[in-house]
């Protein structure tokens, strides 16, 4: 909607985009926690460090806190850091039970921080597949156009999100999908993801200025997410494309990490354990469709 | 509704007992005499009594008198002073026609009224717009438009260029009733707010009612924008049009049966696509965007006491290129005036309106996704005014409502799957019931006040809804669904709405004013964005979303100088707003059937002052308007639970407009303004999340900050080569400059990051140049055809 408003008034009219001078009110530095854990074998992360001017990003690593993963029953992973701002782990066998609840927590400056997050079960990817397809706007006449193939699992409720990399770089594009559909409250279930959704591994060409070619290496991630992480997430997303007639005022980013005195200062940024299935492919002009 | 009745009763009664002198009443129509179109708001004087009434919305007066013989005056802004000896032995009827002034002199006249009309009239906070000043505003692209035209009246802003809609006094876009001979419009805008769907050849009346809103207006909160459809021409065919940058128009009117059926067609089409199709790359072909409107009105005076009047729109914006938009407005209305008595007017309307928009993606049978949505409206209603006598003039009415929502007929197609995601038919009736007396005390004071009862019903069938408590920033939860049958009241409100006006003569050149008024609003259009867009989602009041309530108070000083040359006025308001809703963060308000639980409550207020100084005569004139004001709202989850601007405040608004006529061939305009920039909120701080640059406010503030403020100047100079009033065609260049001084006006300001990655602040001027533009209008009388 916002595209093709702008799209027709660069058409059409006379609207132009020019950087200014602003002068912003000075905040303060405030924990921000990345912590975005998948139930794999694969390296954890989380990523600490405190914000800084928006302008200046004066952002500075923390590395001295103390993070560890907490599950039910009171077992503990703890993360190191090696004097940087990134805290990792490596699980030798899959670190998250289904449906169990599990507790980051954080200590830093005198403070302690906490966040809980639970695994949500997630469909697997059957395929991908792709073609050439003509645009209507750009540069060009054609692009490779790439969607994955899954099904929603039944029950109405399941929250996804699904972000690709191409050639290892994540794009920057990710989609939400609300059981099989973008909207909440849609009750698509058990059905294919519908169009948006599977199109969304497609980097998009006229804003990231990446397009697909022959031979790119195309991996898909599915992880399945709290509605509270879809929020989160649509919500920083709205922040980052927030131009033209129809922009929203900016708003701050939700959070689910508590400092458990609540008078004490507020950490930003999100903790989320995911369920995942990948796929990749290698979008060969040989076979434009992998799908079985 | 038993004791409105029952008031009504007695105060008839009592009227009537204290009537003791026998008198006779002279009723009948006032027209221009060439077109035979009435005129609204015409002056009826008795010289000798010094008393006189005003024509109402259908050119029709009455006046009650002691039996003698009278010098009857009549005078009309824009047209000759008339004035006739009438002998009244008995009641009797008379139409009276008066000539046009334009064809005689040169004046431009910026007024639509009597000369000392803003003094001696209870009226405030209202303003009449000729439209044959609208037609000589300087317009973007030479196309002169009533909506941003009344923009640039006092209390009138708009939260910025192309934007739809207008916010008046503080109030946003959908506090304002916005009525096409009665039927409303939902969506008054052409390309988002460019251009409003007014065709400016087939408008007669323009008038808008900031405040003082009489009881026989109701629904919505702020602002009554009555726009009345020009009758087509009784007496000879004639045809307008105009050839413009953007689009063309067309208009033709005149009689069936003279004097007794007219009517009037008139069209628009831009043609962009058109002329932008050589510029467009060849896969762009199949692109659309245009738009359209016909608007048409036929009338027909049966006898003396009755006339019955039909009147349509039918408008449409279309954009397509790979997916399909489009949105658009009809309606239609069916009047018929009937006259009881010399003294009892009535009008019976019905109304339908219908505004919807249509999407549509997808490029193959197997993957498809289509959505509509639409709201209907349908309405019956009776309107009287009864002509007690020359100082006393007795309103009622009653007003039946049906409303039929579709929030949303969606169809994805997904890998061949059909998913139907369509919401329920949302379905509302609203009765209201109202009466006002207009009462001139003695010759100085005046009152008129009244009472509005409205009722509401949501109605089944359909799902609704119990949502449970919610911590701050998340969807409340669903607790309960239940199954409502058809005709089932879910939810019920009953309101009255008061309404008082007082205006006290000081003398003949200056007054004072005051006026409360409540209001009360059964729906909502809830917008998260700054401008709205044309998917907005209008919703009615339901068992979780309380009607908007407002409470106006206005007192205004009024001063007439130089003999009513010069016209002045200064009012300040305070409104009170309840119930007002804005979206929770991350709220998705398309096809979500649990909307409802992602709206925050809360109120507003807005109040300020606004300066008016209009010369109305000579061939210099114009005026300056001046509004100091704030708007504000305060919502529980926003700005940390604290009063905050609302996203079209301005604190400032400038507004000069001047015509000036140089010779009898060319005329020039202009008009400046200056606006405060609005509100917005910049971030403090950033981060980075999964490789993303998140901007924060430290301190959680909405609308902390603002935008640069907004300046434009626009010229416009106009060369009819032809003057003679008997040419049968007469043709007209307009030459116009919009932003004169090529300023590139900031709407909105956001933070962004940069081609190289480094965040900056991103200003979106939506006009960001000078835009010249020329354009023809042309007359075509077919009388004067043959004519030398």
């Amino acid at each position: 909607m916002k595209k093709i408003a702008l799209i027709l008034l660069t058409l059409i009219l006379f609207s132009c985009e020019d950087p200014i001078d602003i002068e912003l009110d000075n905040g303060f530095p405030q924990l921000v926690v990345d912590a975005i854990l998948t139930n794999e074998l694969r390296e954890q992360k989380v990523l600490l460090s405190l914000s800084g001017h928006y302008f200046n990003q004066d952002i500075k690593p923390v590395t001295t806190a103390i993070v560890k993963i907490i599950d039910e029953l009171g077992n503990e992973i703890s993360l190191e850091n090696n004097n940087s701002s990134t805290y990792t782990f490596f699980p030798t066998e899959l670190p998250f039970a289904d449906g169990a609840e599990y507790k980051l927590h954080i200590e830093y400056d005198n403070q302690i921080y906490t966040s809980i997050s639970r695994t949500r079960p997630v469909p697997p990817i059957d395929s991908i597949a792709w073609r050439k397809e003509a645009v209507f706007f750009g540069d060009v006449d054609s692009l490779i156009v790439a969607q994955f193939w899954a099904i929603d699992l039944p029950g109405l409720g399941d929250v996804y999100w699904v972000r690709s990399k191409v050639n290892g770089k994540y794009q920057p594009r990710t989609v939400i999908a609300f059981d099989a559909s973008t909207g909440r409250g849609s009750n698509s279930d058990n059905v294919p993801f519908i169009l948006p959704v599977r199109f969304a591994i497609t980097p998009n060409s006229t804003e990231e200025g990446v397009r697909l070619e022959w031979g790119d290496a195309l991996d898909v991630e599915l992880y399945s997410v709290s509605p509270e992480f879809a929020d989160f997430w649509l919500i920083m997303e709205q922040q980052l494309n927030n131009a033209g007639l129809f922009a929203t005022p900016l708003t701050n980013v939700p959070t689910n990490i508590k400092n458990i005195n609540p008078k004490g200062p507020k950490a930003l940024g999100w903790f989320e354990v995911h369920n995942i299935s990948r796929d990749s492919a290698t979008i060969s002009q040989d076979r434009i469709n992998n799908r079985e | 509704m038993k004791n409105i009745i029952l008031l009504l009763v007695l105060i008839l009664s009592t009227l009537y007992l204290s009537n003791s002198q026998e008198n006779k009443t002279l009723s009948g129509y006032i027209k221009d005499k060439s077109t035979g179109e009435t005129l609204i708001g015409a002056s009826i004087s008795v010289v000798e009594l010094k008393t006189g009434a005003y024509s109402n919305a259908y050119g029709f007066y009455s006046i009650s008198i002691p039996k003698g013989t009278y010098t009857i005056q009549i005078s009309y802004v824009g047209y000759e002073n008339f004035s006739q000896q009438v002998t009244l032995n008995d009641s009797r009827k008379i139409d009276f026609e008066i000539t046009s002034s334009s064809l005689g002199t040169d004046e431009i006249i910026v007024t639509a009224e009597k000369e000392d009309r803003n003094i001696k009239t209870i009226e405030m906070s209202s303003i009449a717009v000729n439209t044959e000043v609208i037609k000589k505003m300087p317009a973007l692209l030479g196309e002169v438009d009533v909506i941003r035209s009344i923009q640039l009246l006092p209390g009138v802003s708009t939260v910025g260029e192309g934007a739809t809609g207008f916010n008046v006094r503080g109030g946003s876009i959908d506090q304002n009733l916005v009525l096409l001979d009665e039927a409303p419009v939902y969506n008054s805008s052409h390309l988002f707010g460019f251009f409003s769907v007014f065709n400016p050849d087939a408008v007669k009346d323009v008038k808008l009612i900031k405040g003082g809103i009489g009881s026989e207006y109701g629904g919505r909160l702020s602002s009554i924008l009555d726009v009345r459809l020009k009758e087509g021409n009784s007496r000879n065919y004639n045809i307008d049009g105009g050839v413009g940058a953007i689009f063309s128009r067309f208009a033709v009117e005149g009689p069936i049966v003279n004097d007794k059926v007219s009517f009037l067609i008139a069209g628009r089409r831009s043609y962009i696509d058109f002329l932008a199709k050589p510029f467009l790359p060849d896969n762009l072909d199949g692109s659309q965007f245009y738009f359209y409107d016909l608007t048409a009105k036929a009338n027909w005076k049966i006898d003396d006491k009755n006339t019955v009047f039909v009147s349509g729109y039918f408008g449409r914006d279309v954009f397509g290129a790979g997916f399909i938009f489009n949105w658009g407005s009809q309606t239609g209305t069916i009047r018929w005036n009937h006259l009881f008595s010399d003294k009892l007017f009535s009008n019976l309307t019905y109304y339908y309106s219908n505004y919807d928009y249509v999407l549509g993606f997808g490029n193959d049978d197997q993957d498809r996704f289509d959505w509509n949505s639409n709201i209907v409206t349908q309405s019956l209603k009776n309107d009287f005014t009864y002509y007690y006598s020359t100082n006393s003039i007795i309103n009622f009415g009653v007003e039946a409502i049906y409303y039929d929502f579709e929030p949303g007929n969606a169809n994805g197609i997904s890998g061949g799957i059909s998913v139907p995601i369509s919401l329920d038919h949302r379905y509302a009736g609203q009765l209201a019931t109202y009466i006002g007396h207009e009462w001139n005390a003695t010759d100085l004071l005046s009152f008129k006040y009244g009472v509005r009862a409205s009722f509401f019903s949501y109605l089944g069938p359909g799902k609704y809804y119990d949502y449970g408590d919610t911590t701050l920033g998340q969807a409340r939860p669903v607790l309960n669904t239940y199954q409502a049958d058809s005709w089932e009241n879910i939810a019920d409100y009953f309101n009255l709405e008061p309404r008082f006006s007082m205006n006290y003569i000081l003398s003949d050149v200056n007054s004072i004013k005051l006026s409360y008024n409540r209001m009360v609003q059964y729906l909502h259009l809830v917008s998260n964005t700054a401008a709205a867009t044309p998917l907005d989602l209008w919703t009615p009041s339901t068992n979780n979303l309380q009607p908007q309530l407002a409470d106006q108070y206005a007192i205004g000083y009024f001063q007439n100088f130089k003999d009513n040359l010069y016209e002045t006025s200064v009012e300040v308001f305070y409104k009170d707003l309840q119930n007002q809703i804005e979206y929770r963060d991350g709220a998705d308000p398309l096809l979500n059937e649990f909307l409802e639980g992602d709206f925050l409550f809360g109120k507003g207020r807005a109040y300020g002052a606004e300066f008016y100084i209009k010369k109305t005569k000579g061939d210099f004139n114009g005026w300056i308007s001046y509004t100091l004001s704030r708007s504000e709202r305060l919502i529980e989850g926003i700005n940390n639970f604290d009063w905050f601007p609302a996203r079209f405040d301005r604190t400032h608004v400038l507004n000069l407009v001047a015509f000036y006529k140089l010779t009898k061939k060319w005329e020039f305009s202009t008009n400046f303004t200056y606006t405060t920039g609005t509100p917005a909120t910049f971030p403090t701080n950033g981060f980075f999340f999964q490789g993303k640059y998140v901007p924060h406010n430290a301190f959680g503030l909405r609308n902390g900050n603002r935008i640069p403020a907004y300046h434009r100047l626009d010229l416009s100079a106009t060369y009819k080569p032809f003057n003679k009033p008997d040419d049968w065609w007469k043709g007209e260049w307009v030459f116009s400059l919009y932003n004169v001084y090529n300023r590139r006006n900031a709407f909105s300001v956001f933070p962004e990051l940069n081609a190289q990655g480094i965040p900056q602040a991103t200003q979106l001027s939506i006009i960001g140049s000078i835009v010249p533009s020329v354009s023809y209008n042309f007359n075509f009388d077919v009388q004067n055809l043959g004519k030398k």
